[in-house]
């Protein structure tokens, strides 16, 4: 199972453009945890770090809005599959997928990270996010079907 | 096509991205958990520092790359202390002088315990230290207890050494300052609890009001005081 620092990176990866705002979203994540401890059930953790994440996404996008963008090229990541995954995911699907996510508007895309990457439940997600279950699983549902449609057309 | 078979392909799209998405992704860079490594390295003093890094290059650390393990230094206790036995020293005499100011830093005393320097609040709230203990406490746990006086009350800021302890099951929880703390009634005593430097921290005494432990607690003495 991928510990916390890779569920982590993996949101970052999917709400961020580049490999490298991954790693600045998730070091800052990091460094806001550890300056404001809390105390932290184990089943709540992960949510937890989730809406740290969020928070810190958004403050890092408010302040990057003000710069110029600039575009990474030939930005090397590697794809890896946990063990007992589903042998039929490839890493270009989840290349695929993910540019997928990346496409998404901003609820759909926090819903589908927050399940379908980090693992949340419905319950976890929707408090992590501040939404109501239902709304988490409407969000989910059209989310997929976005990335379903971009998976099945790259494979064609 | 019948309904049925619709909605089952329907179920399918969403089952394949569910499991694509957490069966794998992006690997972790290397280089990242290096960093997020050193980050994460628990304060020590000076003198095992150095220590630490050969640990680390050995890849002793490895297993505290992971933000769980950084989380679990909050949140576990060593399964026999709790919060309200650590609360005790500060129901009884000090056994020693209160320290005394910190000259070059005002909103402290010249008294640190496992990482955690006490403040001085008699400039801005009137409760100045008038002694101090030393404790070990269930499981060999020691801990270090600054007392303090305002008019007729007196308090007790007791801070533990180890890992930080679980928090009390019930309690009123505040969040000022960004600490978090969770307080709560032991007979008389009002007790607050919070976790300063990956310490547990201990607060009690009788007072009028529990918002003044509250107060005192998330005091940052002009960003003096680190949490």
């Amino acid at each position: 199972m991928p510990d916390h620092a890779d569920r982590l990176f993996r949101a970052a990866y999917a709400l961020c453009n580049t490999r490298h705002d991954a790693e600045d979203l998730v070091q800052e994540t990091y460094a806001r945890v550890l300056r404001r401890p809390r105390w932290i059930r184990r089943d709540g953790d992960l949510g937890y770090l989730l809406r740290v994440l969020r928070n810190t996404w958004s403050a890092m996008r408010r302040s990057h809005a003000a710069r110029p963008r600039t575009v990474e090229l030939g930005e090397q990541i590697d794809w890896v599959a946990d063990p007992g995954a589903d042998p039929g995911a490839t890493a270009l699907e989840l290349r695929t997928a993910y540019d997928a996510i990346r496409e998404l508007s901003d609820p759909l895309r926090e819903a589908i990270v927050a399940v379908d990457i980090v693992g949340l439940s419905y319950r976890q997600a929707a408090r992590a996010l501040r939404v109501r279950e239902g709304t988490i699983m409407s969000r989910l549902h059209r989310a997929r079907e976005r990335v379903a449609d971009r998976v099945e057309g790259a494979s064609r | 096509m019948s309904k049925d078979l619709n909605v089952s392909l329907l179920e399918e799209r969403q089952l394949r991205v569910s499991r694509a998405l957490g069966g794998g992704g992006p690997a972790t860079p290397a280089a990242l958990r290096s960093r997020l490594a050193e980050r994460s390295a628990p304060e020590r003093p000076a003198r095992s520092r150095s220590r630490a890094r050969v640990a680390l290059a050995g890849g002793v650390a490895a297993a505290a790359l992971a933000i769980a393990l950084v989380l679990m230094t909050f949140t576990d206790g060593d399964g026999s202390l709790t919060v309200a036995e650590a609360a005790r020293p500060s129901a009884l005499a000090a056994t020693g002088a209160a320290p005394a100011t910190d000259e070059r830093r005002p909103a402290l005393l010249r008294a640190t315990f496992a990482g955690v320097s006490y403040p001085d609040w008699e400039r801005d709230f009137e409760w100045f230290a008038t002694g101090q203990r030393r404790d070990s406490l269930v499981g060999g746990r020691s801990a270090r207890t600054v007392f303090y006086r305002h008019t007729h009350h007196r308090i007790g800021y007791t801070v533990v050494d180890g890992p930080a302890l679980d928090p009390p099951e019930r309690g009123q929880r505040f969040v000022v300052n960004g600490l978090e703390m969770l307080a709560y009634k032991d007979g008389p005593r009002d007790v607050l609890t919070f976790v300063r430097n990956g310490r547990t921290c201990v607060l009690a005494g009788e007072v009028h009001r529990r918002s003044t432990l509250v107060k005192l607690a998330s005091w940052e003495g002009n960003g003096t005081i680190a949490f």
